[in-house]
């Protein structure tokens, strides 16, 4: 039960630290606060200034501001962008489902692949396929994910114009839309599968040398059996953390992709408001990001704890 | 110095056998101390000054081996020089967010109790704050520069350090020679520092290498979007500019693929070269155990 | 009607530098039905020899020699045809259960498992059937543990599993390997009892390797002792009691608690470095000029075998 108690308490914890940081953040800058929460538009002029300034509640006492920021969290308020003229949650959690179904395909995607093919390479590591198999991954986690988009961008669209070059779902049919996703899905897949190649196969070398396996072998299984049965299950069991754990990771990477692609997620957001300084947009998808961060986190808390009966038989 | 260079010269060769073990790290180390050496001598090796100017967007041609950006710059010239950035940069970082993690673990694992617990708590806060997010907001308010890169990473990436520092701690801390200098009276801090640092320190040294490649990636990734210092370009910035101006639509691959291309081979040696570490950090700690003393002279078990 | 007939097993392991001799020239015939309980300290080799049957030895090991079961050697059996023997023909009941197990299966699936891989059963029949032949075997307790996990249980329990799932296909052969070791008293008793109800209803043969005398002395029918990769002395159970006619298997009676607690002198041997003639000739305190160089034979005498130049 304390353990429990104590997981609840980090989560919290975690959230209550990012959402001050968001809040002191703007205003420990530099500069003044007003510009810092309000982007740097530059069509202000004195008289806005001080409109905003009240609005935001900026002449009130820190501690003060800080309980309205609690409030305005807690509704989902996260500010206006003055730059897209749009309530800056409105407009993240409008481009989010892209991000987030490039995201989610390529996390699943990539966790197969990876456990797939990384057990397989620790299981007989001396293999040459095992060896080649391990350099390849090695060498996607390598690129950098930006760099793998250009070279599959240049490669496939611009040269072979097999996939289109930018843009998407101005017709939101469905084939269209897969058709837009699967250059950069697949870019994204290579790149969490191998992350998860190399973690699978840590784990599985790590397994292989236990006393199951060979006890397995004893009852006559097979070395593909003893692999599929026993072994591949109980190496992916660390695998679930760890994906949690990098999902930060592979949520950055998508941002990148999406932004080579042109695509209409937040990646393109938060590229357009780094040139416009609009410091609401940037903060809120922060937030976002963040807040996403964690519930991944939470799930795989959950989910490792209900597939491993040890942690299970616990509670 | 000449007992460090042996040191240095052995350890080098007790590397290469424990990688002639992965044919491939051995590669990766040739690789890497390659780019190192063109890093640290590109003034050497360049065919021209990083400022001097040429016809812009040109083709590869004999005089420029891969042709000129949109200001005229020798893209050759830049490629050797942006080496400089993009290793200073993933080098740095990684001692910033491997120190912190060296000290956090060491505190945390040798003092225990409420110590542990609290700095363990932080470490999980602080493992789930998305970094380069935090980084692109920093570098927004403030002026972007590589240095706030190299800080605000660092400042967030001890976090994969400290737990296998802390649970090396854990393990050492047992052990006779922490017991004996615990019970003949020295100062806690100097047992930290002189018994247990030294043999903390190669354990680490695989985490060291896997951060350096991340973080190169993360400044390239970071300067792609146009937070690096302009002035002087990694290779991440370099791309960024093929792509903003018009490097990628005019199909000038020359400019862009081999900055990319230099960053993913540098990664990789660095990842190949860990990968064996990994493997024998045992062996090696062991191996240099025997060379290092002791800084109290104390005999160890 | 010899059952499991070994032939001059060699084992050699590479490990760091050096070379371990861990099996020397071992000849050995287990007839059907009888249990044989192989004997010695830890080290001896006789753990090797039970993993040498079923070719579970890891990969750097050199076997010379052949061992015979239904006329076939099987260390020229392939992958393949190995994998049908074993848990089917052959058992190996581990040392160490706690860790033998698959700690995040459950009990009933783990001992139906030889069942649907060997007989390709469906999961259900499969543990329904284990079920029944627990019940037949008086495993008592152990019905309403099936849906449980290894870790929930202590040592005694999870050996008891293990034993049960080698005994589900009915092997013509079973061999534990230390089934005692590790376990409290109450635990031991109860691993006693299922063996030697094993042995009385399904009539197998039962290659018993251990180093606790009171197991052996309860269910064995023969005994053979080991010393630094060699048998010393094989004979029928209750002759060996009487009178063990090896020095040093004399001096292991002398060495238990019952008997005195006598320590057998000098130093055990170096595996990577063994003596020369007779294994056993530094320690021993009947020795004579001839065992520093040759290598006593078997000698059979009164219907036993002792590797001993005082007997011949």
């Amino acid at each position: 039960m304390p353990v429990f108690y104590k997981k609840v308490l980090r989560y919290a914890l975690t959230l209550i630290m990012i959402i001050s940081l968001n809040f002191f953040i703007p205003r420990l800058m530099p500069g003044d606060p007003v510009i810092n929460l309000a982007g740097e538009e530059l069509s202000f002029n004195e008289e806005q200034i001080e409109t905003i300034r009240e609005e935001m509640g900026l002449s009130k006492p820190l501690g003060l501001q800080y309980l309205n920021y609690w409030k305005d969290i807690l509704q989902l308020k996260l500010g206006y962008s003055y730059h897209f003229h749009e309530e800056v949650s409105r407009l993240l959690f409008g481009r989010m489902q892209w991000t987030l179904l490039l995201v989610g395909l390529s996390v699943v995607f990539g966790a197969f692949i990876g456990a797939f093919f990384g057990s397989r390479a620790g299981w007989r590591s001396e293999r040459f396929g095992s060896r080649l198999s391990t350099s390849l991954f090695l060498f996607f986690y390598s690129v950098p994910p930006f760099f793998m988009a250009i070279l599959f961008l240049y490669f496939f669209a611009f040269k072979l114009g097999i996939f289109p070059l930018k843009g998407y779902y101005r017709t939101g049919t469905l084939p269209d839309i897969i058709w837009h996703l699967v250059l950069p899905v697949l870019v994204l897949t290579l790149f969490s599968s191998a992350r998860n190649f190399v973690i699978m196969r840590g784990s599985v070398l790590h397994e292989k040398n236990r006393l199951y396996p060979l006890f397995a072998r004893a009852k006559g299984l097979s070395d593909k059996q003893v692999l599929n049965r026993h072994v591949f299950w109980n190496a992916s069991l660390p695998l679930i953390t760890l994906i949690a754990l990098d999902f930060g990771f592979i949520f950055s990477g998508a941002l990148f992709i999406e932004i080579v692609f042109s695509m209409n997620g937040m990646g393109t957001l938060i590229y357009d408001s780094i040139k416009a300084l609009d410091y609401p947009v940037l903060q809120g998808a922060f937030f976002v990001i963040a807040l996403m961060v964690v519930s991944a986190n939470i799930l795989a808390d959950i989910t490792y704890s209900l597939i491993d009966p040890r942690v299970r038989h616990q509670r | 110095m000449k007992q460090k260079a042996t040191i240095g010269f052995k350890g080098l060769l007790q590397f290469d056998k424990e990688a002639g073990r992965f044919p491939a790290s051995r590669a990766g180390l040739i690789v890497f101390l390659i780019f190192l050496f063109i890093a640290l001598f590109a003034g050497i090796l360049a065919p021209y000054g990083p400022n001097e100017r040429f016809a812009p967007f040109e083709s590869p041609s004999h005089s420029h081996l891969l042709g000129t950006n949109d200001m005229g710059h020798d893209i050759l010239t830049e490629l050797i020089y942006g080496s400089r950035v993009s290793l200073l940069v993933g080098i740095l970082t990684a001692c910033l967010a491997t120190g912190l993690g060296l000290v956090i673990g060491l505190v945390s694992g040798y003092f225990r109790g409420i110590t542990d617990e609290v700095l363990m708590a932080v470490t999980d806060i602080f493992l789930m704050i998305p970094r380069i997010p935090l980084v692109i907001i920093c570098a927004v308010f403030l002026r972007s520069s590589y240095w706030l890169i190299i800080l605000v990473l660092g400042l967030l990436w001890w976090t994969t350090t400290v737990r296998i520092v802390r649970s090396k701690i854990l393990q050492i801390r047992e052990m006779g020679f922490v017991i004996s200098a615990e019970t003949l009276g020295f100062s806690k801090f100097h047992i930290l520092f002189s018994e247990i640092l030294p043999n903390t320190v190669f354990v680490i040294i695989p985490k060291f290498m896997l951060t350096v490649a991340s973080a190169m990636i993360a400044e390239a990734s970071l300067s792609f979007l146009g937070l690096g210092d302009p002035s002087s370009k990694s290779w991440g910035m370099m791309i960024r500019y093929a792509f903003e101006r018009g490097g990628f639509i005019r199909d000038m691959w020359w400019w862009y693929i081999p900055p990319g291309l230099c960053i993913t081979v540098c990664v990789l040696s660095i990842v190949l070269m860990s990968f064996s570490l990994e493997n024998s950090v045992d062996r090696f700690t062991d191996f240099f155990r025997g060379l290092i003393p002791s800084f109290t002279g104390m005999r160890r078990d | 009607m010899s059952c499991l007939h070994i032939k001059n097993l060699s084992v050699k392991f590479k490990t760091g530098g050096a070379t371990v001799f861990a099996v020397s020239r071992v000849s050995l015939d287990h007839t059907g039905g009888e249990t044989l309980a192989l004997m010695g300290e830890t080290g001896c080799g006789k753990s090797v020899i039970a993993n040498s049957i079923v070719r579970l030895l890891p990969e750097n090991t050199s076997i010379k020699g052949e061992i015979f079961f239904k006329g076939r050697d099987l260390l020229k059996a392939s992958e393949r045809e190995l994998n049908q023997i074993r848990g089917q023909e052959i058992a190996i009941i581990l040392q160490n259960p706690g860790l033998a197990l698959n700690p995040i299966k459950k009990l009933g699936k783990q001992i139906a498992e030889p069942l649907v891989i060997h007989k390709k059963m469906p999961w259900k029949q499969a543990v329904l059937q284990a079920e029944q032949m627990m019940n037949q075997l008086r495993f008592t307790g152990l019905k309403e543990k099936i849906k449980a996990y290894p870790f929930q249980f202590s040592g005694g329990m999870n050996q008891r599993v293990i034993i049960a799932s080698s005994m589900v296909l009915n092997p013509r052969v079973i061999i534990a390997d230390e089934p005692t070791k590790g376990l409290d008293l109450e635990a031991r008793k109860e691993v006693m009892k299922e063996l030697a109800d094993i042995k009385k209803r399904k009539g197998s043969s039962l290659l018993l390797i251990t180093h606790d005398f009171d197991l052996s002395r309860e269910i064995a029918d023969r005994i053979a002792i080991m010393y630094a990769g060699e048998i010393v002395e094989i004979a029928q159970k209750k002759e060996y009691f009487k009178e063990p006619l090896h020095p040093y298997a004399r001096a292991l009676m002398q060495s238990l608690p019952e008997n005195g607690f006598k320590p057998i002198p000098g130093p055990p041997v170096a595996m990577t470095d063994p003596p020369r003639g007779c294994k056993f000739h530094p320690r021993c305190p009947f020795r004579i000029k001839r065992c520093a160089s040759e290598r006593p034979p078997e000698i059979t005498i009164n219907g036993r075998q002792v590797r001993c130049f005082l007997y011949a």
